[in-house]
């Protein structure tokens, strides 16, 4: 009974590990070929069963654009026609937005947004949205 | 008297008291237990659909719990009191397997659906479930709220192909080209490959123009844009020959700002020093103009300046057109000369007759935020919500796969979802009422 109960603690925490990091392959097309580097990247899963990537300086927020306390923002043209909303409130937090593909095998290939700060800290733009919507004040 | 009264006191209040912190050890062990319970399965517990995956961590978390409080006291209260979540989760898990089978999906995990739905239904009583201890037959089925009668006119689908798919949703960058953006995606559909979108750029000034600044973009017409194209060049220009988005620059990391260095390095006529001292600029150039012959470039710089340059380079790119000869009769339908409802119902039948439709619409009615301006997207799917019995269409953004729309009753965004969780596909759904109000034009190929 007592084993029973040890072995499906242990097997539950396995099944509920929500962050965890591995090396992929990156993929970006430059003058029509393929260049594929090899990177870290971590991935997260919310408690609302999302999963979003990150790098790993930024798992567990640690990096200062997830450590930091969320206020109001407003963003000039957020919603307008021209750019994507995630790219200017990447922006607006001081990264650099990023296209590009990854995958664990090299067969299926993933292509996402990342928003880039400095040389080690990246978070997917779509996870940097989810968190912000709600602070972004619309203006012309 | 006093005395036997104080002896007895003395000996009996520890018993007392034992008995009484006794009981509440039980009481908090199975109250701890019970929240226990709660926190492992509430990233499951709110989900309207649930995969075989969820059900097995949900059952996990149920048979620790069991395990847990064991011959306790407690332990018959504790069943009846998950009652109600485990019925929940079984009616949950029937309406996805309902689902399922309908779309001809017949095993989840290697399980057979069919067999599960009728074990859970109650129509197969010999069968040998996982989850038997947290959804077993004990686990009854209760009358619930009838479900909104399906819209038989609002058939659930979805159009995809290798080209225009749920995963493969574009990025219109920092430019203002939706309309090309939602043209290229409409070819791109109905010829199964990708068309690229920059090349239909078509906004009635030169690209120079507009994309200097904000207020200097010009918008454009989704059918024109294809009309244009192909009577100026007769085929059509691939995406993996004039990439519109999908590369990595070494700076510059928005394609307008990329274009806006470019021009300004040619107008101050530094070209040549740019190429030879600053790698990044020649390295975004092939980025963005795969192939380029950089002596074509210069000689073109020196003679006209930034006169029609990105023109220039476009065409450069599409020299050697793919879909040569191609006819093409997109048809468009616009506001005022069309009620709203003629619009949704031309939109609706094409999405009947296996076709994808672009629109043109004010964003912020369809979103219900406060934005300004006008946007084109893609209609791409349509569907009976599940649990309002509203009409809903899957509009395929160009923003990237995130959910910048803030969700209501009226739109949700779409997330492709797996075992491992779910991801944002860029696409959202969005209710037939609020999808009319908005339109300003459909554009469709015939």
């Amino acid at each position: 009974m007592i084993l029973t109960t040890i072995a499906l603690f242990l097997s539950s925490s396995l099944l509920r590990a929500s962050d965890s990091c591995q090396n992929y392959y990156v993929k970006i097309i430059f003058n029509k070929k393929e260049v594929i580097t090899k990177e870290v990247i971590c991935s997260h899963l919310t408690s609302d069963n999302m999963l979003f990537y990150l790098s790993k300086s930024c798992l567990k927020d640690q990096c200062d654009v997830l450590k930091q306390k969320k206020k109001p923002i407003e963003i000039p043209n957020y919603l307008a026609n021209f750019g994507s909303p995630g790219f200017k409130l990447c922006q607006e937090l001081g990264g650099l937005p990023q296209i590009y593909e990854f995958s664990v095998d090299q067969k299926n290939w993933e292509s996402t947004e990342r928003c880039l700060f400095g040389k080690n800290d990246f978070v997917e733009i779509s996870l940097l949205s989810k968190g912000w919507k709600s602070f972004i004040k619309v203006t012309k | 008297m006093k005395l036997l009264k104080n002896i007895l006191g003395f000996f009996l209040l520890p018993y007392f008291i034992f008995i009484l912190s006794s009981s509440q050890v039980r009481a908090d062990f199975c109250g701890d237990s019970l929240r226990e319970f709660y926190q492992d399965i509430d990233v499951v517990v709110n989900k309207s659909t649930l995969s075989f995956e969820d059900l097995r961590n949900f059952s996990l978390s149920y048979d620790i719990l069991i395990a847990k409080i064991g011959k306790n006291a407690c332990a018959q209260k504790l069943i009846e009191e998950t009652m109600p979540i485990r019925q929940s989760m079984k009616e949950r898990r029937i309406e996805t397997i309902r689902g399922h089978l309908k779309r001809g999906i017949k095993t989840e995990s290697g399980e057979d659906l069919s067999a599960e739905f009728d074990y859970l239904t109650g129509n197969l009583t010999k069968y040998n479930y996982e989850f038997a201890l947290a959804l077993g037959p004990d686990v009854k089925r209760v009358t619930k709220k009838i479900a909104p009668p399906k819209n038989e006119k609002c058939t659930d689908v979805i159009h995809q192909n290798e080209a225009l798919n749920l995963t493969n949703v574009r990025n219109q960058d920092s430019v203002g080209w939706c309309y090309a953006f939602a043209a290229a995606d409409l070819l791109s559909y109905q010829l199964k490959k990708k068309i690229s979108a920059v090349s239909l750029y078509d906004s009635g000034q030169d690209i120079e123009k507009d994309i200097k600044s904000r207020d200097s973009e010009n918008g454009g017409d989704i059918r024109q844009s294809i009309v244009n194209y192909i009577k100026k060049n007769n085929g059509l220009c691939l995406e993996e020959d004039l990439p519109s988005n999908d590369f990595k620059f070494c700076t510059d990391m928005q394609y307008g700002h990329f274009l806006n260095n470019f021009l300004k390095v040619i107008k101050e006529k530094r070209l040549d020093d740019e190429l030879a001292s600053n790698q990044c600029l020649g390295q975004n150039l092939k980025a963005a103009f795969p192939g380029l012959n950089f002596a074509q470039l210069k000689n073109y710089a020196d003679q006209n300046g930034t006169k029609r340059i990105i023109e220039y380079l476009y065409d450069l790119q599409c020299k050697k057109m793919s879909f040569q000869n191609i006819k093409m009769n997109p048809a468009s339908l616009t506001t005022p000369t069309h009620e709203q409802a003629a619009l949704l119902k031309k939109l609706d039948e094409q999405i009947s007759n296996g076709q994808v439709v672009a629109i043109g619409y004010k964003y912020h009615t369809l979103t219900g935020s406060n934005a300004e301006g006008d946007h084109a997207s893609v209609v791409v799917g349509r569907r009976s919500n599940p649990e309002t019995g509203a009409c809903q269409y899957l509009v395929r953004n160009t923003w990237g796969k995130n959910c910048d729309q803030r969700e209501s009753a009226d739109l949700t965004c779409h997330k492709n979802c797996t075992e491992k969780g779910c991801r944002f596909s860029g696409h959202f759904w969005v209710t037939d009422e609020r999808l009319k109000e908005s339109l300003l034009g459909v554009t469709y190929l015939r």
